[in-house]
C-alpha cells in the first residue's frame, strides 16, 4: 500500500535557556492511503511538532517531508503553502474556526472552487459530518463536537488525499468523540491517509497503525489490523477519494 | 473563497470594531469636502464673474495718430466692426475737456466722457434710479478729483466752462450750466481718473466746438476717442482681436485679474488644505493602530488561514483589501455627510453680506473630479496605513500565529 505521507530521519530542536533541546531525533514515519495512522505518546514528547513538520508548517532541522510524492526539501512558503491547502487538510484540537463566519463560509474559506460549485460542495460535506440544518450557525452557536466537525468539513472541501488531526477528541464528550472517529475512520477507508496525534485510547485503539513517540524517538509502527479487511480499502485509494464526498446521512454514521 | 469576497464578508463581519475608523476616515472626508465645496463654488463663481466679465470680453481701439493711415473710428466703423462674427455689441467713448467752475469760483479740469453700457462706472449716489442714459444737460463726476471733494454737489447745478475754437492754436471759453446727476466711485479709472460722464450729444457739442468742426459731421470727419468691441465670450476674444487687426484698427484686449476671494472664504480654503493634511496624518495613523489591534487581535485567524493554504501574500493583500473596503465605505459616508455639511455652511455665511454673492447655491456640489480624487485619495491613504502592519501579521508562520492549536 502506498505511502501518502513520509518523513525521513527528521529532528528538530528548540532553543531552551541558552541550550538546544531535542524534540525529535532522526524519526521516521509513514501514512498509508486508506489507514488511519495513530501517533501516541505523553505530553511534551515532540508529538505535536512532529505534526507540525508533517503538515509543512515547520521544518525540521534535519531530514524530509515528502506528500504525495512531491519532496518538500527546499520548498518556498507560497509553494509550501499551495500543497498544504491541495494535499492536506487540518483538523484542530480547538477547531480553530474564524468566529465571525457561518459554518459554511469557515468550510468554503480554503476552498480553490469558486462560485456555485464551491457553495454545494462545502454543503455536501456539511450535510455529510451532519449539519446540513446548521449550516448558517456560526461557531458560538454550535457545540464542540459541532464545531469539530466543521473542522472537518472544512478539510475536505479541497478533498485532499491527507488529512492531519492534532487531539481531535480532546475536547469532545462521549457521543461527540465516537462520532468524530467514526468520520475519521471512514475518510481512511475512502482512500485517505488520515494521521492522528492522540492520547485518547480509544481513537488509538481504532486507527489502523499506531507510532508511539517517546523522547522524539519513534517507536513502531504496530501494525493493529490486516491490510485490507475493509471492501473499500480494496477498491484502492484513487478510485475511492475520485468519487468524491458521500452525501446520505446514513453512509456518515 | 476569493480574496475580495472574503475581504467582503469580514468587514461585515467585524463592522462593529471597525466603526471607530470609519467615523474617523468618513469625518476626515466629510470636513475637507465641506471645505472645498464652499470654496470651489466661491471660486467658481469668482473666476466665471471675472472670465466672461465685459472687460474680459472686450477689445479696446484707440483712435489712431494722425499720419498713421490707420482708419478713423467714425459711426461707420462702428457698424462694421458690429457686423463680425462672434461680436456681442460695439460701444464708443468720446471725450472732451472743461472746466468745473464751482460755488467758490475753483474746480478741476474734467473729461466729459460719453456713457458706455458694457463698462458702467460704479455709481454711488444718484438722483435718480435709472441714471443712463443721461439727459442733455446733466454729468455724473467722480467723488474726487485733484484734491476737490465733488460729492457734495449732487443734484446741483454747476458751471462748465468748455473751449470753442477761434483758429489755429487760439480758443475761448464758454460757460455752460450743467447739473450734477450723479456721483460714481473715483476708484474706477476705466476712463482715467478725470473722467465725467456726459450725454453723449452733450460730448460731441463739446468735442467739435473745441475742434473748430460742425458738430453734425463730427462723427464722420473726426471719430470716437475710442471704440470697445465686446465679444460674445471670452474664448472669441483672440479671433475676433485678429479680425479687427486685420482691418488695421489698432486694437488691445482688457484682461482682468483675478479678484482674491473674500477673507472667511480664502479661510475656509486655507483651513480645508490644512485639515486635509492633518486629517489625513490622522486617517493614516488610525488605520495603522486599527490594523495593527486588529492583525493581533486574529492572529489566529492569520495563523488558520496559512495553515489552511494561503500563501503570504493572499493574507497581506486581504488585510489590505479590507481596509481599503473601510475607506471605500468611509469615503462614501464621508461624501454624503460633507454634502450636507457644505450645505450646511454655505446656509450659514449666506447670512453674512460680503460672502452671499459667492455661496448662492443652495448646495454647493463639489465637481465630480474631487469626489473622485477625495475618495481615491482616501483609500490609498488607508491602504498605505494598513500595510506595514498587515505585513507584519502575514508575515508570521502559522505555528507562531495559532500558539494553541
Amino acid at each position: 500500500m502506498s505511502a501518502l505521507l513520509e518523513a525521513r530521519g527528521v529532528s528538530k530542536a528548540y532553543p531552551f535557556r541558552g541550550r538546544s533541546v531535542d524534540i525529535l531525533s532522526g524519526v521516521d514515519f509513514s501514512a498509508r492511503a486508506g489507514q488511519l495512522t495513530a501517533i501516541v505518546g505523553h505530553s511534551g514528547t515532540g508529538k505535536s511538532t512532529l505534526l507540525h513538520i508533517l503538515g509543512l508548517l515547520t521544518t525540521p532541522d534535519l531530514g524530509g517531508v515528502v506528500v504525495d510524492g512531491t519532496d518538500t526539501a527546499g520548498l518556498g512558503d507560497g509553494r509550501l503553502a499551495d500543497l498544504r491547502r491541495e494535499k492536506l487538510g487540518f483538523v484542530f484540537q480547538s477547531y480553530n474556526l474564524l468566529p465571525q463566519h457561518s459554518a459554511l463560509r469557515n468550510t468554503l474559506i480554503p476552498s480553490v472552487r469558486r462560485g456555485k460549485e464551491a457553495q454545494d460542495r462545502a454543503r455536501l460535506l456539511l450535510e455529510r459530518v451532519g449539519l446540513g440544518e446548521r449550516v448558517d450557525h456560526r461557531p458560538a452557536q454550535l457545540s464542540g463536537g459541532e464545531q469539530q466537525r466543521v473542522a472537518l468539513a472544512r478539510a475536505l472541501v479541497n478533498d485532499p488525499p491527507v488529512i492531519l488531526a492534532d487531539e481531535p477528541t480532546g475536547n469532545l464528550d462521549g457521543e461527540s468523540e465516537r462520532r468524530l472517529l467514526a468520520l475519521l475512520l471512514e475518510l481512511a477507508r475512502e482512500g485517505r491517509a488520515v494521521v492522528v496525534v492522540t492520547h485518547n485510547p480509544a481513537v488509538s485503539e481504532a486507527a489502523d497503525r499506531v507510532y508511539r513517540i517517546a523522547d522524539g524517538r519513534m517507536q513502531g509502527p504496530d501494525e493493529q489490523r490486516a491490510e485490507g479487511p475493509d471492501e473499500r480499502r480494496a477498491a484502492g485509494p484513487d478510485e475511492q477519494r475520485a468519487a468524491g464526498p458521500r452525501l446520505r446521512k446514513e453512509d456518515s454514521r | 473563497m476569493s480574496l475580495w469576497s472574503l475581504a467582503l464578508a469580514n468587514v461585515w463581519s467585524l463592522r462593529r470594531r471597525l466603526v471607530g475608523l470609519i467615523v474617523l476616515v468618513s469625518a476626515a472626508v466629510a470636513v475637507c469636502l465641506g471645505a472645498f465645496a464652499i470654496t470651489g463654488q466661491a471660486q467658481s463663481v469668482t473666476t466665471n464673474d471675472v472670465r466672461e466679465s465685459t472687460a474680459n470680453r472686450s477689445l479696446t481701439i484707440d483712435r489712431p495718430e494722425e499720419g498713421s493711415g490707420n482708419p478713423l473710428l467714425t459711426a461707420r466703423s462702428v457698424k462694421e466692426l458690429g457686423r463680425l462674427p462672434r461680436v456681442e455689441s460695439v460701444q464708443y467713448r468720446l471725450q472732451a475737456s472743461f472746466g468745473l467752475v464751482t460755488a467758490d469760483g475753483n474746480g478741476p479740469l474734467l473729461y466729459a466722457t460719453t456713457y458706455r453700457s458694457a463698462l458702467p462706472p460704479p455709481v454711488v449716489k444718484s438722483v435718480r434710479k435709472d441714471l443712463f442714459p443721461l439727459r442733455e444737460g446733466e454729468v455724473v463726476l467722480p467723488s474726487r478729483s485733484q484734491g476737490f471733494d465733488l460729492g457734495a454737489y449732487l443734484g446741483e447745478k454747476v458751471t462748465a466752462t468748455t473751449t470753442r475754437f477761434v483758429r489755429e492754436g487760439e480758443g475761448t471759453g464758454v460757460d455752460e450750466p450743467v447739473t450734477v446727476a450723479g456721483i460714481y466711485d473715483a476708484t474706477w479709472q476705466l476712463d482715467n481718473p478725470d473722467a465725467a460722464y456726459a450725454a453723449d450729444a452733450t460730448v460731441v457739442k463739446w468735442a467739435a466746438a473745441r475742434s473748430g468742426q460742425p458738430a453734425k459731421n463730427y462723427l464722420d470727419t473726426v471719430g470716437y476717442d475710442q471704440l470697445t468691441v465686446v465679444a460674445q465670450r471670452e474664448s472669441d476674444v483672440p479671433e475676433l482681436l485678429r479680425q479687427v487687426q486685420d482691418r488695421h484698427y489698432t486694437a488691445t484686449t482688457l484682461r482682468q485679474v483675478l479678484h482674491a476671494l473674500p477673507g472667511i472664504l480664502e479661510l475656509i480654503r486655507v483651513a480645508g488644505q490644512a485639515l486635509l493634511a492633518v486629517l489625513g496624518v490622522l486617517a493614516f495613523v488610525g488605520t495603522v493602530t486599527v490594523t495593527g489591534a486588529l492583525a493581533r487581535q486574529r492572529a489566529q485567524e492569520v495563523g488558520v488561514l496559512k495553515a489552511v493554504g494561503f500563501r503570504t501574500r493572499f493574507v497581506l493583500g486581504l488585510l489590505v483589501a479590507e481596509m481599503s473596503l473601510v475607506a471605500a465605505v468611509a469615503a462614501v459616508l464621508g461624501v454624503v455627510l460633507g454634502v450636507g455639511l457644505a450645505g450646511a455652511g454655505a446656509a450659514g455665511l449666506r447670512t453674512l453680506p460680503e460672502v452671499r454673492p459667492y455661496v448662492e447655491q443652495a448646495l454647493p456640489l463639489p465637481s465630480v473630479s474631487v469626489l473622485v480624487s477625495l475618495a481615491a485619495a482616501t483609500v490609498v491613504v488607508v491602504a498605505a496605513g494598513a500595510l506595514a502592519p498587515a505585513r507584519r501579521a502575514a508575515r508570521m508562520s502559522p505555528t507562531q500565529a495559532m500558539k494553541d492549536w
